[in-house]
C-alpha cells in the first residue's frame, strides 16, 4: 500500500498509474471542456459531431467578452476590492497574530480561540444582518460595502494562519535583540516581520483567492452592473433568455487564471497551512 | 507567611498580565481585531438572533412577534422541510464523496511517484478554481439538450436517451452533488495525504515484517495515524457544505420545484427575493443548534493539533 523504501511489483504499479490516470481525467476533463467552449463560436458550442475535438477555434469569445460587456469594468472592480480587502486585513492580522503569539496579557488565551471560532461562522447567517448593517451605513452599492464584509472571513483566516506561523518562529533571536535593547515595536518591525515573510505573503494570498472567489455578499451587496465583481457580473450574464456559453466560459477562464497563478506561486506552503486555516469551500 | 507569598505573587502576576507595558501593546495591536469581532460577527449575529423575532421585510421596521417565525418555519412550512431534507441528502452524499475520493487521492500520490508535486498541484485545480466557475462549468456540462455529458454517456451506451439532469427534482440533486463532490474532494486529498506522510515509516517497516497485508497495514497504520485530521477534515468540510450556497444557486437556483433548495439559498429566496427578511434570518438560524454543536466538537481538536 504505502511508501517511499519499499518496492512494488509491476502489477502495483499498472494498477497505481491507472487510478492516477483516473483521477487526472477526472480533475481535467471539466477545465478541457471550459477552454474548448471558449474557444468556439456559438454555433459550434452546439455542433454535436464534433464535441470533443478541437476544431474551428477562434479567439471572437474572448475579445468579445473584454470589449462589449461589462466583464473589464468587472475585473477592475474584482482587483480593487480583492487587494484593499486583503490588504487591510493582512495589516490588522499581522498585529493581532504577533500579539497572540508573543504577548503575555489578559485574555489572549480566549481570543485566540475565538479567532478560530469567528472564522468558522458561515456567511449564510451573517449575510443578512450586513447586509442591513452596511445599508444603514449608507454604503450599500459601493465597493466599500465588499471590502468591509470581507473582513468576516479574511481577518479570522490572516489571523488564524499568522497566528500558527509566528508560533514556528524561534524566540531567541526576538529575546537577542530585546537584551541588545531593542524595544517591543523595534523586534517587530525588524526582525519577526522580515522572518515572517513567507507567513505574510501566504496569508495574503489566501485572503486575496477568497475575495477574489466570493460570490454571496457580491451578489448581495453591490447590484447595480457598474459595481459589480467578476462572479456577480457574470452570474448577471447568464440570466438572460440566451445563455452565450462560449463567452461565459471565456469569461470564467479570465477569472481563474489569477488565482491560479498565485496558487502555484505558494503551493509549498498551502499543504502547510491546510488543516489550521484552509480556503472556504 | 508560605500561604501568603503564592498569593501575593499570584496578584501581582494578575497585575501584570492587565497592567505591564507589554500587556498595553498588546491590547493596542488586538484592538482593530476586537472592533471587527464586535462589530462585525458578534453584533450582526445577536442582530440576527433579534431579526428573527421580527416581521421584518425589505426597506420596513419590524414588529416583535416573538417565535412566530419559528413556529411559522417548523408547523407550517412544507418547503423548510423539504429544504432540511436536501440539505441533509446534499451535505451526506457530498461528504461521503469527498471522503472517498480524497482517502483515494492521498493514498495514490502517497506512493513512490515522479513528479508527486506536480499530480498533487494539478489534483488541487477543482479546490482552487472559483466555485462560480466550477458551479457555471458543470451546469453547461449537465446541459439537458447539448451537454457533454449527455453526450459522452449515450455514446459509451450507459444511457440510451440524454437526461435533463437539471430539469428533474432527483437528477439536479444528484447534479449539484457531483459538482460539490468534485469541487471538495482535493482538499480531502491533499490535507489526508499531509497525515500520511507524517506517519512514521518504521511502522509499516515492523508490520511488513510481521506479515500484514497491505490493507491490514492501511486499517491498523495509516488510519489511526491519520484519524485527527480525517476528523478535522470532515467537520470542517461538513460545515461549509451546510452552508454551500454558490454551485446549487447557480445550476439550478434551488428548483425544479424545489428540489435542490438549500438552508442559504432558501433563505436567500424568502429574504431577499421575497423580501421577509424576519422569516429569513429564522431559517438561518435554524442551523445553528447543529453548527454549534460541529463548532464546539472541533475546535478543541483544532486546537490540540495545533499544539502537537
Amino acid at each position: 500500500m504505502i511508501e517511499s523504501g519499499r518496492r512494488r511489483s509491476l502489477g502495483a504499479s499498472i494498477r497505481l498509474y491507472i487510478v492516477l490516470g483516473i483521477y487526472l481525467l477526472i480533475v481535467t476533463f471539466p477545465f478541457y471542456y471550459m477552454a474548448l467552449t471558449s474557444l468556439r463560436t456559438q454555433k459550434d458550442v452546439y455542433d454535436r459531431t464534433a464535441m470533443l475535438i478541437p476544431r474551428n477555434l477562434t479567439l471572437e469569445n474572448y475579445q468579445t467578452v473584454l470589449t462589449s460587456t461589462g466583464m473589464r469594468t468587472w475585473m477592475r472592480n474584482s482587483v480593487i476590492v480583492a487587494s484593499s480587502s486583503t490588504l487591510l486585513s493582512v495589516a490588522i492580522s499581522v498585529f493581532a497574530a504577533y500579539s497572540l503569539a508573543r504577548l503575555r496579557f489578559f485574555g489572549s488565551q480566549t481570543m485566540a480561540k475565538s479567532v478560530l471560532f469567528m472564522y468558522l461562522i458561515p456567511s449564510s447567517l451573517l449575510f443578512i444582518p450586513l447586509f442591513l448593517i452596511i445599508s444603514n451605513l449608507r454604503l450599500l452599492n459601493t465597493l466599500w460595502a465588499l471590502i468591509i464584509s470581507y473582513q468576516t472571513f479574511n481577518v479570522p483566516f490572516c489571523t488564524w494562519l499568522l497566528l500558527g506561523y509566528f508560533r514556528t518562529l524561534p524566540e531567541e533571536l526576538e529575546d537577542a535583540a530585546r537584551i541588545d535593547g531593542c524595544s517591543r515595536l523595534g523586534v517587530l518591525f525588524r526582525i519577526v516581520l522580515p522572518l515572517a515573510g513567507p507567513g505574510i505573503i501566504t496569508a495574503g494570498i489566501f485572503g486575496f483567492t477568497n475575495a477574489w472567489n466570493e460570490f454571496l455578499y457580491a451578489v448581495v451587496m453591490a447590484q447595480r452592473t457598474e459595481l459589480r465583481t467578476i462572479p456577480a457580473g457574470l452570474y448577471s450574464f447568464q440570466v438572460g433568455d440566451v445563455l452565450l456559453w462560449g463567452q461565459l466560459m471565456a469569461a470564467a477562464l479570465i477569472a481563474t487564471l489569477p488565482v491560479v497563478v498565485l496558487f502555484t506561486l505558494v503551493q509549498r506552503f498551502v499543504v502547510q497551512g491546510l488543516t489550521v486555516g484552509a480556503v472556504k469551500g | 507567611m508560605a500561604a501568603i507569598a503564592p498569593k501575593s505573587l499570584h496578584s501581582s502576576s494578575w497585575k501584570r498580565l492587565i497592567f505591564s507595558r507589554e500587556a498595553l501593546l498588546g491590547y493596542v495591536f488586538i484592538l482593530p481585531l476586537v472592533l471587527i469581532m464586535i462589530g462585525l460577527l458578534a453584533y450582526p449575529v445577536l442582530n440576527a438572533l433579534m431579526i428573527s423575532l421580527q416581521d421584518k421585510r425589505l426597506g420596513t421596521p419590524g414588529r416583535f412577534i416573538w417565535f412566530d417565525n419559528y413556529y411559522e418555519l417548523l408547523f407550517r412550512d412544507r418547503r423548510f422541510w423539504t429544504v432540511v431534507r436536501n440539505s441533509f441528502s446534499f451535505t451526506v452524499c457530498s461528504i461521503i464523496g469527498k471522503l472517498i475520493l480524497g482517502i483515494g487521492m492521498a493514498v495514490v500520490l502517497n506512493q513512490r511517484l515522479k513528479g508527486r508535486n506536480l499530480f498533487r498541484g494539478w489534483l488541487l485545480l477543482p479546490w482552487i478554481a472559483p466555485t462560480f466557475v466550477t458551479a457555471l462549468t458543470w451546469r453547461w456540462m449537465f446541459d439537458g439538450t447539448s451537454g457533454v455529458i449527455n453526450y459522452v454517456l449515450t455514446g459509451l451506451g450507459i444511457i440510451d436517451l440524454p437526461v435533463a439532469w437539471l430539469g428533474s427534482g432527483s437528477t439536479a440533486l444528484l447534479a449539484v452533488i457531483v459538482t460539490n463532490i468534485w469541487r471538495g474532494f482535493p482538499f480531502f486529498g491533499v490535507s489526508l495525504l499531509a497525515a500520511m506522510q507524517a506517519v512514521p515509516e518504521s511502522l509499516y517497516e515492523a508490520a511488513e515484517v510481521d506479515g500484514a497485508t497491505p490493507w491490514q497495514r492501511f486499517r491498523h497504520i495509516t488510519i489511526p495515524g491519520i484519524r485527527t485530521v480525517l476528523i478535522i477534515t470532515t467537520m470542517l468540510s461538513t460545515i461549509w457544505t451546510f452552508n454551500e450556497f454558490q454551485i446549487v444557486y447557480i445550476m439550478t437556483g434551488g428548483g425544479p420545484a424545489f428540489a435542490t433548495h438549500l438552508f442559504s439559498t432558501y433563505t436567500y429566496h424568502v429574504g431577499l427575493t421575497g423580501s421577509r427578511l424576519g422569516y429569513a434570518v429564522a431559517i438561518s438560524m435554524s442551523l445553528t443548534p447543529i453548527l454549534i454543536f460541529l463548532i464546539l466538537a472541533l475546535s478543541p481538536l483544532i486546537l490540540r493539533e495545533e499544539h502537537s
